[in-house]
């Protein structure tokens, strides 16, 4: 549970670590962009070979990658396989009954996979090597000037950062409430649906009840603090842009222009 | 010692025609005092408090910090500045990611500079002996721990007031002690005013003033040693009374002849030596 | 219901690189009927102990007793729901559990999940607001709009509704007033000597601890340190110190006496009545032997 809402952050002090969030982001944005580019074996190659090298620069371990991709990956195979069945181009390979396999559908399938597979790799890079704070920081300065548009970017970092750190209290507060009620006789493991389901009001009343006090003794204080707004705000926290950064950007530019020209 | 809050005939409700919450309250503080507010649950005192910097405003009557009104639009920022508050629940006022990321979240709001920002962070932290958790979670601090931080991001500020709001009442008696000798050093060594709403007697009669309230008004006005003489209105009005008091009480009865002045353990210990003879 | 622990370790997070000791080898009896109050440092397990008396938690080794069920580690627990029903236990700051719409539905919820039809589990509703001393008139109320002092007594009543034989309370005044903390004292004080409720309370208040109960549990790091009766436990002030616990205010006070006037030292006293006396007997004594006019 943790850890689908929190993101899957592993502290470390790579390369890829210590990268400004802004610069994470831009590269993993036009990354996602410019992957839908690649249409043959060099222009995929290129990708892959970008995304590994991430990989292998940011010393995560490759199960923490694994465990990322675990939810996607029956996606995967599911478009894998409905390429290979319904694409009908270039030379037929197999041939059985209805099923019949053609060499246009089986490379389709590949590259679709591969195409999937780099997007989801590259994200979660992106947030196994850089706290959630850290991205809220980097998309409010990203997205900074949308505030001219009068979008309100600053509250919508402000709200991430609050959940962010509010995550932890709510889930002890969930457990204690689960607790209190137990000993109240309510079972929440066993059981109909319709009990189970029944089970969890109990659980949810209360959870909301708290939030919502939380909520506005949160307002409150933050108002005392002198809280109003982005009017004359200054930030304490700071992202630095250094020469790596500006090199992955180069790189990133790079791997652009290469996928235009070598594609087919 | 000039007066740092006036309340002048301060009447206010939550909601239209319903009855005062607070109902025409007078109270000044003095400055660099420690002025203690007592009364039961629901007796308008933590609403008076939230009245003291603006958070919520007057219906009828005034509240002006260091000569500012708290209606004044334009004053309101800089009356928060000078009053600073902590809150009863240490998780529902801790709003930053890590320790000193809610240090910096007043400064913040009030746009100081990062580079003062940054020295002022460290001098508050070290001033509540926080400075080792500055980059620390909060959901791995003790209660007292983050009363600790909220106070540091008050002090950052350097304001001239800070209210606790019971800001002691969900804390073990080692938070409670910590956040206690903090505030006694601040009030002591960089003459900050406090008052403290609370229902912590034996916090109690260690103030320089106390503030009897009883149903959104002010009951009794005076030195905590006058105030505890007063022990049948005191219970009266659901308070208990301090140990030393309820000591006094029972020793009379058992015929010791004691005078009504002893507070502190201490003294009444002092007083009964004296009397030795006479028992 | 005897309550008998045995080896008892209770681990947090086992088999994962958080694992953390939480209670280590514990060894303690509780006989029915009595009021036992656990003190000890915030982190010191007190919470943890007690959660295993109605099988919130398991132990990770040893085993614990109650009454007739028996919970071992690594063995499914028997009869959960029956320990329940007898082993009633009331959280800090319990009006957080709160969620019907009226204050009767919420002192049903209990009674009904151990398999009361809806007029019994009313019945008990109704006794078991009596017993907090809160007026009939606030059943059909929504606990949502009461103060916080009868949030806390509603929450209770929730638990007591059920009847439960054995009743652990996790710091119930924290948060209150200095009279809804004695209101709710001395209805845990009624409830164990007028029904022999046994009574397990955990606190941070030496003096209630000292007052209330029969024996005093000091927890340490997991571990229990002491198990005795409030004037053997408070009498031995500098291994409490050592634990960052107190004495009572009343032996404090009476230790300060004794101090000035040299007087002999006294046994452990823990009402307000109590040390009086033994203030004056230590005045009388210490200006017999100082011979002091």
């Amino acid at each position: 549970m943790f850890n689908i809402i929190i993101g899957q952050y592993v502290p470390g002090q790579s390369v890829i670590h210590r990268l400004d969030p802004r610069a994470k982001l831009l590269a993993v944005f036009l990354f996602v962009i410019i992957i839908f580019l690649a249409n043959n074996w060099v222009t995929y190659a290129l990708a892959i070979i970008f995304t590994l090298l991430g990989v292998f620069l940011s010393k995560v371990p490759v199960r923490f990658i694994y465990r990322g991709l675990k939810p996607i990956i029956i996606i995967i195979i599911f478009t894998f396989i409905l390429n290979v069945l319904f694409t009908k181009e270039g030379e037929l390979l197999v041939s059985y009954g209805w099923f019949h396999i053609y060499e246009g559908g089986l490379i389709q399938a590949v590259f679709i996979s591969m195409r999937l597979l780099v997007i989801i790799v590259a994200t979660t890079l992106l947030t196994l090597t850089t706290s959630p704070i850290d991205i809220t920081d980097g998309l409010e300065i990203l997205l900074g000037p949308l505030k001219k548009i009068k979008l309100p970017v600053h509250e919508f970092a402000l709200m991430m950062s609050i959940a962010l750190r509010f995550i932890p209290t709510l889930l002890e507060e969930t457990e204690k409430v689960m607790k209190a009620q137990s000993a109240r006789g309510s079972d929440f493991t066993s059981g109909s649906l319709k009990s189970r389901v029944k089970a969890i009001i109990p659980l949810l009343v209360p959870l909301f009840v708290g939030a919502f006090k939380r909520a506005e003794e949160l307002a409150m204080a933050m108002e005392a603090r002198g809280y109003r707004g982005d009017v004359g705000r200054t930030r304490l926290r700071q992202l630095i842009w250094s020469l790596s950064d500006t090199f992955l950007m180069l790189v990133t530019l790079f791997l652009t222009a290469a996928l235009f020209i070598l594609r087919g | 010692m000039g007066k740092i809050i006036e309340v002048n005939d301060l009447c206010f409700r939550y909601y239209e025609h319903d009855p005062w919450t607070i109902d025409s309250v007078s109270l000044f503080v003095n400055e660099g005092e420690w002025l203690s507010i007592i009364g039961h649950n629901g007796s308008g005192k933590s609403t008076l408090a939230k009245c003291l910097n603006g958070l919520l405003l007057p219906e009828e009557g005034s509240v002006k910090i260091g000569g500012l009104d708290t209606r004044d639009e334009l004053a309101i920022w800089d009356i928060r500045r000078q009053v600073g508050m902590v809150f009863q629940n240490p998780d529902n006022q801790f709003v930053g990611t890590t320790v000193k990321d809610d240090v910096a979240f007043g400064m913040e709001n009030h746009g100081i500079p990062r580079n003062d920002m940054i020295v002022r962070l460290d001098e508050a932290l070290k001033l509540v002996q926080m400075e080792e958790y500055a980059a620390e979670e909060p959901h791995r601090l003790s209660g007292g721990q983050k009363q600790r931080v909220a106070i540091a991001g008050i002090i950052a500020l350097s304001p001239s007031i800070i209210i606790l709001d019971e800001a002691t009442s969900m804390l073990d008696p080692q938070g409670r002690q910590e956040i206690i000798e903090t505030m006694r050093y601040l009030n002591k060594e960089n003459n900050i005013t406090v008052l403290s709403i609370t229902h912590d007697l034996e916090e109690a009669i260690y103030s320089d003033r106390m503030i009897v309230m009883n149903q959104g008004k002010v009951l009794r006005e005076g030195l905590p040693s006058e105030i505890f003489k007063e022990a049948k209105m005191l219970e009266d009005i659901g308070l208990d009374l301090p140990f030393t008091v309820k000591m006094r009480q029972a020793l009379s009865k058992l015929g010791v002849p004691l005078s009504e002045n002893a507070l502190l353990q201490e003294e009444l210990v002092e007083e009964l030596w004296t009397l030795q003879s006479k028992i | 219901m005897d309550i008998t622990i045995k080896n008892l370790t209770h681990l947090y997070h086992p088999n994962t690189p958080f694992e953390r000791i939480a209670l280590r080898d514990i060894n303690l009896q509780i006989k029915s009927g009595s009021f036992v109050s656990v003190i000890g440092h915030t982190g010191s397990g007190k919470s943890t102990l007690v959660q295993h008396i109605n099988g919130l938690l398991k132990p990770s080794r040893g085993e614990i007793t109650v009454g007739d069920v028996t919970i071992k580690a690594r063995e499914k627990a028997p009869r959960l729901k029956d320990l329940r029903k007898r082993v009633g236990l009331v959280f800090q700051y319990p009006e957080h559990q709160l969620f019907e719409e009226t204050v009767e539905k919420d002192l049903c919820f209990g009674p009904m999940n151990f398999g009361l039809p809806l007029e019994e589990a009313k019945a008990k509703a109704h006794q078991a607001l009596k017993l907090v001393g809160l007026p009939q008139d606030f059943l059909q109320r929504s606990p949502f709009d009461l103060s916080g002092g009868q949030m806390r007594r509603v929450a209770i009543a929730g638990v007591l509704a059920v009847e439960p034989e054995v009743i652990i309370l996790d710091e119930p005044t924290a948060g209150l007033d200095p009279m809804g903390r004695r209101d709710i004292l001395s209805l845990f004080e009624r409830l164990h000597e007028e029904k022999a409720v046994t009574t397990i309370m955990v606190t941070h208040s030496m003096d209630d601890a000292a007052y209330y109960s029969d024996k005093v549990l000091v927890m340490d790091r997991g571990q229990v340190v002491m198990m005795d009766k409030p004037e053997h436990v408070f009498s031995d002030s500098k291994q409490l110190k050592q634990l960052g616990l107190d004495i009572p205010v009343t032996m404090n006070f009476l230790a300060k006496l004794n101090k000035k006037v040299h007087g002999q030292s006294v046994r452990p006293v823990f009402s307000i009545e109590e040390t009086a006396d033994a203030a004056i007997k230590m005045l009388r004594q210490g200006r017999g032997e100082t011979g002091h006019v």
